[in-house]
């Protein structure tokens, strides 16, 4: 039915692979073209008679822009799609995903309302690292505010906070088409653009804060992953078994919320990922957790690559918001496969 | 050493249903089945036993342990339980070992101790042949039976070798095992309904378990009459959160207490060692 320990690792490695060279593709493709000359010398292949001007400007194109971009990507791809497959388990919902309980339009929120407020534009390092504050505030507090409200009213019951995300999710994206409507032109140009989702604006001082707390959250999610296996049985059995459902859910929280609002200031709010990787893991490689968990952050790493690539090749010099090309190339796959598999949905 | 129930009430925050001052013993090798009419508060009390709720008055103490000093791992040794409404439905596909294998979660030993014992467990509850299944597509009592594996595999001690076997018999390390089940032949056939409470009464009064250094008790819920009748040592009738009856089976099943409990007419048959066999009801 499913795979095996050992098939697992094979999947993981391979698809570790197949990631490693959709980067190398990534790196090649672009709105300028490179030779591939340029390109293997730049990796350092031993090639004769090569401008040094062009060899140059390649450089700085691909490790200036590229690389960190790319690596942006695989990032946010990772970061969702974990979220995503976190936030399933603990809400026991097929249909959970960062963005239904509000962690990511609180994310959205602090931002553009730091973004409104503040007079500052995406662009420079410390304007970057505001925004990043801003969504981690916002995004925390939105969890805080589900968690708190679930935990005095309903003993933190899981459709409790599922329900509630509903609510403020509602009231977030409102309170940013507000913003939406008293912001000037620029600011709105750079909102519509950014909550459509999008990681053109990564540099390496993004990448080294996004991969530190990646690691950070990633590691705090993995450590829970036998943790998720049990709470699969019920709440009520897990904690017979001798499981601090009430603590695991704490650190869930904080850790998603944390991953989650890091992808948000980087890269906006890109549909879909935290939704549609975990479901495929699921129903095609394996439910345990400790393979699960990994195996999605590959796959959400190597959707959104390959997305994001998509959305700055495809129609030069155009460039499409992430978030759209996340969407077209995403809802189709998930819908044709749950007819395929014919899915026995617990609904 | 037994669970003592002292005096315990409880209340719902929206003031329905509730428990008032019950006391009982849970005597060791012993089933005692809970009996009452719908929302008389029988689940109430079984998840005050397993520490799901907290009685606001009252104590109940657990091998000389208060319940409420009792951490979630020091209580999954002492007990396991069967709710009600165990997680009817996966939302992905697993496979039915694979749940048997989250039962080990805080589960002293190897995993190929644990292999051992879901595999000991399985072919008890006659489950081997639905080990690589996905439990999703099991049927009602197949997913029941998995349940009550999972909760047997949870106390299940390993087997032991005779050198293991003699050191314990000769140093008599007893645990005392309490299996707290909430409706488990619900979904059963007949079949499995008798084999089911046959087995727990194995459990509870045979050396099967014993010689391993395991004495089990069970707390069950029950709708059947008659099988509380063949199969418990101690019977507790609950009406509207009291205790109206406890004691034996002869003692507590009365026409004039399931009359009163249940609001039905009873007839009982007696065998002709004048045992209590079967109770007819009626309205």
């Amino acid at each position: 039915m499913l795979l095996n320990n050992r098939q697992m690792l094979f999947m993981l490695v391979s698809m570790g692979m197949l990631l490693f060279l959709m980067l190398v593709l990534t790196l090649f493709l672009g709105e300028v073209r490179i030779s591939l000359n340029v390109f293997l010398k730049l990796f350092g292949l031993k090639i004769p008679d090569i401008d040094a001007n062009h060899l140059t400007l390649a450089e700085n194109i691909i490790f200036e822009l590229r690389l960190p971009r790319a690596l942006s990507a695989i990032l946010v791809g990772a970061m969702l799609a974990v979220s995503g497959a976190c936030m399933q388990t603990l809400f026991r919902n097929p249909l959970a995903d960062p963005a239904l309980i509000g962690v990511s339009s609180g994310a959205g929120l602090g931002m553009a309302l730091a973004l409104v407020v503040l007079p500052i534009s995406i662009g420079t390092q410390t304007e970057n690292l505001v925004l990043i504050v801003a969504a981690f505030g916002g995004g925390l507090l939105v969890s805080l505010l589900v968690y708190g409200l679930s935990r005095v009213y309903w003993g933190s019951s899981i459709s409790s906070m599922l329900l509630l995300g509903v609510g403020i999710n509602a009231i977030a994206i409102a309170l940013i088409g507000l913003i939406k409507i008293i912001s000037d032109d620029s600011s709105l140009r750079t909102l519509v653009f950014w909550m459509l989702g999008s990681v053109s604006a990564s540099s390496w001082s993004d990448m080294i804060t996004l991969l530190g707390l990646f690691l950070l959250s990633f590691i705090g999610i993995m450590l829970q992953a036998t943790k998720l296996n049990v709470l699969m049985l019920g709440e009520a059995e897990a904690r017979h078994l001798g499981l601090d459902v009430t603590r695991l859910k704490y650190l869930l929280f904080l850790f998603v919320s944390l991953a989650v609002a890091m992808s948000v200031a980087i890269a906006g709010l890109v549909a879909f990922v935290g939704l549609l990787v975990p479901h495929v893991v699921r129903l095609f490689l394996v439910s345990d957790h400790r393979y699960l968990l990994p195996a999605s952050a590959l796959m959400g790493a190597l959707l959104l690559l390959a997305s994001d690539t998509l959305a700055r090749t495809l129609f030069l010099p155009q460039e499409i918001p992430l978030g759209v090309v996340t969407a077209l190339l995403g809802g189709p796959v998930f819908i044709l496969l749950l007819l395929r598999k014919q899915w026995h949905l617990a609904l | 050493m037994a669970i003592l129930v002292n005096e315990v009430s409880y209340v719902y925050p929206d003031q329905q249903g509730a428990i008032e001052a019950c006391s009982f013993v849970l005597e060791n090798s012993t089933i005692s089945v809970v009996l009452g009419s719908n929302g008389c508060g029988k689940s109430t009390l079984l998840k005050l036993l397993s520490a799901d709720l907290k009685a606001q008055s009252g104590k109940i103490v657990i091998d000389g342990c208060d319940i409420q000093d009792l951490t979630l791992e020091e209580l999954a040794r002492k007990r396991a339980v069967l709710p009600q409404q165990s997680e009817q439905h996966f939302l992905f596909p697993v496979s039915v070992k694979n749940i048997l294998l989250l039962a080990c979660y805080k589960k002293a030993g190897s995993g190929k101790a644990h292999e051992e014992i879901i595999l000991e467990v399985s072919q008890i509850l006659e489950l081997e042949s639905l080990l690589f299944k996905n439990y999703q597509h099991l049927s009602g009592g197949e997913k029941q039976r998995v349940q009550l594996a999972r909760v047997l595999v949870q106390i299940w001690p390993q087997t032991l070798h005779d050198t293991e076997q003699q050191y314990l018999q000769q140093h008599l390390v007893q645990n005392n095992i309490y299996l707290l089940l909430d409706e488990p032949c619900s979904a059963l056939d007949m079949y499995y309904s008798h084999y089911l409470l046959d087995l727990l009464k194995r459990l509870c009064n045979t050396t099967l378990l014993k010689n391993r250094g395991i004495t089990v008790s069970c707390f069950v819920v029950l709708h059947d009459i008659n099988l509380a009748l063949r199969y418990a040592d101690n019977v507790l009738l609950m009406k509207s959160g009291r205790l109206i009856a406890q004691g034996t089976v002869k003692a507590v099943l009365t026409q004039e207490h399931i009359q009163n409990a249940f609001s039905v007419t009873a007839k009982l048959h007696f065998r002709d060692d004048a045992e209590l066999n079967f109770i007819e009801t009626g309205l």
